[in-house]
């Protein structure tokens, strides 16, 4: 989680990435730099936080089906797009598909860094994020069905009777079963818990 | 006699300022490829620079990295003043300034000029060009421009073309009579029932034609002794051809 964020400069020039690559140094980033789509999406991304710096006019597969293709590979390293003329239309498409910052060449060095730092907050946020659903998720696996089931109603607005009821048990045994699972799930109360289960199911929704 | 001089004298002028406009014209074409081919090593240079500021700025600037950096400066400085020198002759308004010439070199001058454009456009190219042919007499300024020209319209009457390859072949050689014949064929979408008119003025079959190239094109080349046509090629698309008489020939 705290390894050093890499930003990878994707441009087919080699001055260009060269002189990216020097300039993002002097910041102490570490940069990787490719000089086709082809050749980034061939690495395997590593395990820390990480920005794109991309050129939109590339040989082969152009910057913006390289942002189309990361989102169907379900990759979400956020991007910053190098573009050589001002193209407005291209810059609200990128944009709009969650560029973080669409810069027209050239550009001044404090506003490239700008972007990258930002980039790399972005994408760490994410990664905390997507962290905490997965640890949740393995607690979540970790319960037996049964306080699953219990969890399941309890968030779904039921009472301790009420789900006892249903489940044909005593009321004692369902608030056996649902300290458990709170343990379980490392839940501080009732309303710590719904929120930790909707973030690995969806909203539920609410009994009346 | 007099009214025939002075009709004669307001025709080259119209044309010398046609010439000048569809030179603008094919300029603005091409002003996207060039920005991009001068921005390229200015943003280098102004990258490299920053980040020199910034290490010197924290008093971390070593000796070796400057030396490195600089030399990469110089590099991109250099590439870009190539690229502006390469335009300059296509701006320039003058006369005509003939000069022995390899019309191989002004064609692979023209081909690195249209790089992007047949890049951008799939076009695959080919080029036949005969080794060691006569010099020609001729302002390579002007043969550029012809030269440009026919093939952007090749690259024209390419990008309709889905079902096939699109072609594009430059070829040189000397012709039956010694002249040197360069053509420009593609496999686009071939000549419309109005070829005849394709060397008149103002007649374009393009949206946003000014129908002015191949008019100019031809009075260039004919300017220099040469000819300039049309035909079919088979089985799909056009080739243009024109010839220019080699230099050892009739004085000019």
């Amino acid at each position: 989680m705290t390894g050093a964020p890499v930003v990878f400069v994707v441009d087919d020039d080699p001055s260009v990435r060269s002189s990216l690559k020097f300039l993002l140094s002097t910041v102490g980033l570490q940069v990787e730099s490719f000089d086709s789509a082809d050749s980034f999406l061939h690495k395997k991304p590593p395990d820390v936080p990480s920005c794109l710096v991309l050129d939109v006019r590339l040989p082969g597969l152009s910057g913006l089906d390289f942002q189309r293709e990361l989102a169907a590979r379900k990759i979400r390293t956020p991007i910053v797009f190098l573009t050589g003329h001002g193209d407005i239309p291209m810059s609200v498409r990128a944009m709009k598909a969650g560029a973080v910052e669409f810069l027209t060449k050239p550009f001044r060095d404090q506003d490239l860094l700008d972007a990258v730092r930002i980039a790399l907050e972005r994408d760490r946020g994410r990664r905390e994020q997507e962290k905490e659903i997965t640890d949740l998720q393995r607690r979540f696996d970790s319960l037996t069905a049964r306080e699953q089931q219990v969890i399941a109603m309890l968030v779904s607005g039921m009472l301790n009777k009420q789900i006892a009821a249903q489940l044909g048990t005593a009321e004692s045994t369902v608030k056996v079963q649902r300290s458990r699972a709170m343990e379980k799930m490392h839940a501080e109360s009732l309303v710590d818990l719904v929120r930790m289960v909707e973030k690995v199911q969806g909203p539920s929704e609410k009994a009346s | 006699m007099h009214d025939w001089k002075e009709a004669q004298q307001a025709l080259h002028m119209t044309q010398a300022e046609l010439a000048r406009v569809s030179r603008l014209t094919t300029m603005g074409e091409l002003a996207a490829s060039i920005a991009h081919e001068v921005n390229q090593p200015l943003t280098a240079v102004i990258n490299n620079s920053s980040a020199c500021l910034r290490l010197l700025a924290a008093d971390n600037l070593q000796p070796e990295v400057l030396r490195r950096v600089l030399e990469e400066i110089v590099a991109d400085g250099t590439r870009a003043s190539a690229v502006v020198a390469r335009i300059r002759g296509f701006i320039k308004k003058e006369p005509a300034e003939k000069n022995k010439l390899d019309i191989n070199g002004v064609i692979q001058e023209v081909l690195t000029l249209a790089d992007r454009e047949l890049y951008e456009n799939r076009v695959l190219l080919e080029r036949h060009l005969m080794e060691s042919l006569p010099p020609v007499l001729a302002d390579r300024v002007q043969m550029q421009q012809v030269l440009l020209n026919l093939i952007m319209n090749g690259i024209e009457a390419l990008t309709p073309v889905i079902d096939r390859p699109r072609l594009l072949w430059v070829q040189s050689r000397v012709d039956e009579s010694g002249d040197v014949q360069v053509a420009v064929r593609d496999s686009g979408t071939g000549l419309s029932s109005e070829a005849h008119r394709l060397f008149t003025p103002f007649f374009t079959t393009k949206a946003n034609g000014m129908g002015m190239g191949l008019s100019i094109s031809r009075s260039l080349v004919e300017n220099h002794g040469g000819r300039l046509w049309a035909a079919p090629n088979s089985p799909h698309g056009a080739v243009f051809y024109f010839t220019l008489p080699e230099s050892g020939g009739s004085p000019s």
